[in-house]
């Protein structure tokens, strides 16, 4: 999940890492009675995807120009939270993010002494590794930073680092990115920040509701209605509606469906914290998307290893005799000796043609062969 | 280090919370694949046994080292079971729970390297090893024995490669699913020492996926690796931006995408395939009548 600035910047301040002073803008649009004597200030729309700036939605501003600020931009980004900031005096900008690499398994590092443009832009982007329990890493830190920064900077930096690493690790976060970090002559400030939460720990804290509600409002109807049935769902444009389990065979499927020249309109997986079973959420979803004119089939295929193949099989048959598909429906199964303990393979077959299952194959690629050729007959 | 199952499958096997409904299925499964399990490891249920096998409460009950265990531990439990294992001096561990929280898996991951352990997952359905065993839920009867090792990152299509290199004819010398998450026990690449040390295995099957940066290293150990690799990367139509389901796909940038990580594969050696399908016409070509 990521979070909001202001719910990073909140989280940030909690752990005594130095952020600009900041307020809620109310509804109303008033500058609040704290910030009138800020020396200046920075309205900040709380939107979620980045390149704000150069969208306008990021402006120094008087408190006069507030109110009208606000409605442009809430025109633009819709009606999302505002951050009031204090302008704050930056003689440099640095660029600082740590996160877990996977591959090294450690936490690293990634730094440049050019902040406040894309990570990727960076001419000089170190990546160093940072061990949270070291008590010698700022020093370690600190040899690595010396050639790109001066000394009494390179020393600031590196002490920091290692109190970030623990809260990257304290607060469950994927990623904290503090782009521009602002080096001021009151010390280095946090000026913005993105934070990235683990969606595996997010039970382990209180989630931000403005962050929440902002990912939530960046779903689609069905998409929110997937995650309250316990599985997640990502709708794209397309033309097969694609019932799946499993994020590797889902993508597989997808590129099978674009090889042969057709888009697939969806993509499942599972949840955490979701029921055992989604089957019949997934078909209505499925059907809820093939019921639109651009998509002309839905494709159901599932690979098991020992889940009963027969529970999978009779939720289908059942949710058919109640929902009969509003496209072609092209079924398959592949499932291993574990699976099919007790099961009627050829029986299920008989009762999923009768069921109106347009063609069934233990084959994904045979199966999209033949969703593609009777689509283009 | 070797994985420890690529010298010899395991005599000694046992389980963590053997006796949730999907656990329990898979231990079955597992038993009737041939697979030495000796004891489940469910704390409170010491004494009672699951389906003949004996369930102990803890780890330090066992009377005879394990070289196994298999962890069907809530996610919430896997690491710190994965640290026991490893501090018991277990070889391989595999950790099937899916939604370890990352910052858990990173130390668990850590202690078990530090360790000696071989650590396989979490978010694993595991590995087979046709002919001599499972550990995990790679069904056996989609593998058979053979020549190929393949390397997956994702469980369903682990399977079903597995499942259409059989169907061509193919056999697996061990079909293993690395891990779904960003943080897994071992990476891809560090399994080619042993794979290219294993007098069995004559080619490898990697299949791999968007995002992250696995596929880099692993093409940076090609350098040298004296057999064939293959290589396939599921999501090439994926779009950009958007979580494809665990915690490991997602393309966030043009390097983790599958085009990217094909063109950095085949530039290091490996033959790179666009679908499963194309793979098995590779090994096909690659592998002796």
């Amino acid at each position: 999940m990521r979070l909001t600035e202001m719910d990073g910047k909140a989280l940030l301040r909690r752990h005594g890492v130095a952020v600009p002073r900041g307020v809620a803008l109310p509804a109303g649009g008033a500058v609040p009675p704290e910030a009138q004597d800020w020396p200046g200030l920075v309205l900040k729309a709380q939107v979620l995807e980045g390149g704000r700036g150069k969208r306008g939605l990021v402006r120094r501003v008087t408190p006069a120009e507030v109110p009208a600020l606000r409605a442009a931009m809430t025109a633009q980004a819709g009606a999302v939270p505002f951050l009031l900031e204090e302008a704050v005096e930056i003689t440099r900008e640095l660029y600082l993010a740590l996160r877990v690499d996977g591959t090294r398994q450690v936490i690293e590092c990634l730094f440049s002494a050019e902040g406040g443009i894309a990570v990727e832009g960076a001419a000089t982007l170190l990546r160093l590794p940072v061990d949270p329990d070291d008590p010698f890493a700022a020093d370690l830190l600190f040899a690595a930073l010396r050639a790109a920064l001066p000394a009494d900077l390179a020393a600031r930096v590196a002490r920091l680092v290692p109190r970030l690493a623990r809260l990257l690790r304290a607060e469950d976060l994927e990623l904290l990115e503090l782009n521009p970090l602002a080096v001021t002559p009151a010390g280095l400030v946090a000026c913005d920040a993105k934070l990235v939460r683990d969606a595996a720990a997010l039970p382990r804290h209180d989630t931000p509701a403005a962050s929440a509600a902002l990912e939530a409002a960046a779903l689609t109807p069905l998409e929110r209605q997937a995650r309250q049935r316990g599985f997640a769902l990502v709708e794209m444009p397309g033309d097969v509606a694609l019932v799946s389990a499993g994020a590797g065979l889902g993508m597989q499927l997808m590129d099978l469906l674009a090889d042969h020249g057709l888009r697939a309109a969806s993509f499942m997986d599972n949840l955490r914290g979701g029921p055992a079973e989604t089957t019949e959420a997934r078909l209505e979803a499925a059907f809820a998307l093939a019921a639109r004119p651009e998509v002309k089939a839905i494709l159901f295929y599932t690979t098991l290893a020992s889940r009963p193949l027969r529970d999978r099989v009779e939720t289908l048959l059942a949710f058919l005799a109640r929902h009969p598909p509003p496209r072609p429906l092209y079924a398959g199964f592949a499932a291993g000796h574990a699976a099919t303990r007790g099961f009627d393979a050829e029986a299920a077959r008989g009762q999923l043609r009768a069921a109106g299952v347009a063609a069934l194959h233990e084959d994904p690629r045979a199966l999209v062969r033949a969703l593609a050729a009777d689509l283009a007959a | 280090m070797t994985p420890p199952f690529l010298r010899a499958f395991p005599r000694r096997v046992i389980v963590f919370n053997p006796t949730g409904r999907y656990a329990a299925r898979q231990v079955a499964a597992m038993r009737e694949a041939g697979t030495p399990i000796v004891a489940g490891i469910a704390l409170g249920k010491g004494g009672g046994r699951l389906e003949g096998l004996p369930l102990l409460d803890s780890l330090r009950e066992l009377d005879a080292p394990a070289e196994a265990a298999i962890l069907y531990t809530p996610p919430e439990g896997t690491a710190d079971a994965i640290r026991q294992c490893a501090a018991a001096g277990i070889a391989t561990i595999v950790a099937a729970a899916e939604y370890v929280p990352l910052h858990d898996t990173l130390g668990a991951a850590q202690a078990a390297r530090a360790a000696g352990s071989w650590l396989v997952g979490p978010n694993t359905l595991g590995l087979c090893v046709p002919g001599q065993g499972l550990l995990g839920s790679v069904a056996p009867s989609f593998c058979r024995p053979g020549r190929v090792a393949l390397l997956g990152r994702s469980g369903t299509l682990t399977l079903t490669v597995a499942r259409l290199l059989t169907a061509a004819g193919i056999g697996q010398r061990i079909a293993l699913h690395l891990g779904g998450d960003a943080v897994i026990g071992r990476n891809p690449h560090e399994y080619l020492p042993a794979l290219r040390d294993d007098p069995d295995t004559a080619a490898v099957l990697y299949c791999g996926e968007i995002g992250g940066g696995k596929e880099y290293a692993l093409a940076e150990a090609l350098a040298g690796f004296p057999k064939p690799l293959v290589a396939t990367i599921a999501g090439r139509h994926a779009p950009a931006e958007r979580q494809m389901g665990h915690a490991g796909a997602l393309i966030g940038h043009t390097r983790e995408g599958a085009a990217a990580k094909l063109a950095a594969l085949a530039a290091a050696g490996a033959h790179a395939a666009q679908t499963p399908y194309d793979a098995i016409e590779i090994l096909k070509g690659l592998l002796p009548a």
